[in-house]
């Protein structure tokens, strides 16, 4: 059928554009039934239906293409307002997925005794009274706040700019933003001998200075950012494979 | 057959209060919406059909058409419906459209022309 080349130039370019496989899919099966009720109704003959006849009734590929992207971008908050998303947003929601962390881990650490039982209480003991098990889950929590919460944000918003129909640029402008915040958390964990005197504090400052940052903060600030461009490469070979099926 | 310009700029926002207005009187497939418009409008108003997809799909993501699989003349088509939300703006579009053709109908009505000045 020769308005196969006006749906396969149509496909192309709505690839190019970056929208997603299942929108691509669903509006490619709308414009072939499409094309079957015209054909159908004009009683197109194959001298006719030609890609010049398709871009007369149906549009250009590279205009409806871009009609599209426009519209999809327009369904979608983070299509509207990308400024917003992600260059915005990624502070207030690192912040927030923090302290969420925080609250989950401290609260779990309180419910212990209550699930497990009274070994579990910290309250009053010294470190060394602590079970082993209850010293290794709370420097696990230790570490995984450094890096699980900003690896969380970066997958999301990663997932967000692939759902926006936008480029991938401004998903690695928000990884960027969060690996800098995820560089600045600095953590503090004193288990004490001297009971009641063991203590977990969470503090934030970014290495501004000229002093060199600790290998735990280059870790910190690479984790987000390998992230973001392993999701990336991964997209930019999604697409590739999308154009060659 | 030379390409005609469809979708003039000054018709912004007329393909939704068009798709609405018609999708409220009975479910339609995109087809028959394409033939629905160029019916009621005499032709006057086109644009490239296959522009109407990305719209209704955008109607459909903002919750204001549903859309249902169903088989019709003898194929599968998506066809779509409006909802209660869908009915809300097609009020506000054809209030506001009713405000912008009086406003617009009195400025053409205005008076009378001055003569053009020489070149």
């Amino acid at each position: 059928m020769k308005n196969q080349r006006w749906l396969d130039a149509l496909r192309a370019e709505l690839i190019k554009q970056g929208l997603p496989k299942r929108y691509i899919r669903r509006l490619m099966k709308e414009l072939a039934d499409h094309t079957l009720d015209l054909m159908e109704e004009q009683e197109m003959d194959d001298r006719k239906n030609d890609c010049a006849a398709m871009e007369n009734h149906l549009g250009k590929p590279q205009e409806l293409a871009e009609a599209a992207v426009a519209n999809y971008r327009a369904a979608k908050f983070v299509g509207r307002h990308p400024w917003l998303t992600f260059l915005v947003a990624p502070v207030p929601v690192m912040v927030l997925t923090w302290i969420g962390f925080v609250l989950i881990g401290g609260g779990l650490l309180n419910a212990l005794p209550s699930i497990l039982g009274d070994a579990y209480d910290v309250e009053g003991k010294a470190a060394s009274e602590w079970l082993p098990l209850l010293i290794w889950m709370v420097r696990a929590f230790d570490y995984t706040l450094r890096f699980v919460p900003s690896a969380a944000v970066v997958v999301v918003f990663c997932y967000l700019v692939r759902r926006s129909g936008r480029s991938f640029r401004w998903a690695l402008a928000a990884c960027g933003l969060v690996a800098v915040l995820s560089a600045g958390v600095q953590t503090q964990l004193t288990l004490s001998d001297v009971p009641g005197e063991s203590a977990y504090r969470v503090a934030f400052g970014l290495p501004l200075g000229l002093s060199i940052p600790s290998m735990t903060t280059i870790v910190q600030f690479a984790i987000p950012l390998a992230i973001a461009l392993i999701l990336g490469l991964r997209h930019v070979r999604y697409r590739r494979q999308l154009e060659l099926t | 057959m030379p390409n005609k310009r469809t979708n003039p700029d000054y018709l912004n926002g007329v393909p939704e209060l068009l798709v609405l207005e018609l999708l409220s009187r009975r479910p339609r497939y995109g087809y028959q919406l394409v033939q629905a418009i160029r019916e009621a409008t005499a032709a006057e108003i086109e644009f490239g059909q296959g522009c109407i997809y990305p719209i209704l799909h955008r109607l459909e993501a903002q919750g204001m058409l549903g859309s249902r699989r169903e088989n019709a003349l003898g194929r599968d088509r998506v066809v779509y419906r409006v909802t209660k939300k869908g009915l809300r703006r097609l009020d506000e579009s054809v209030a506001n459209w009713h405000r912008i053709v009086v406003a617009v109908g009195g400025v053409l009505k205005g008076g009378p022309r001055e003569k053009p000045a020489l070149a």
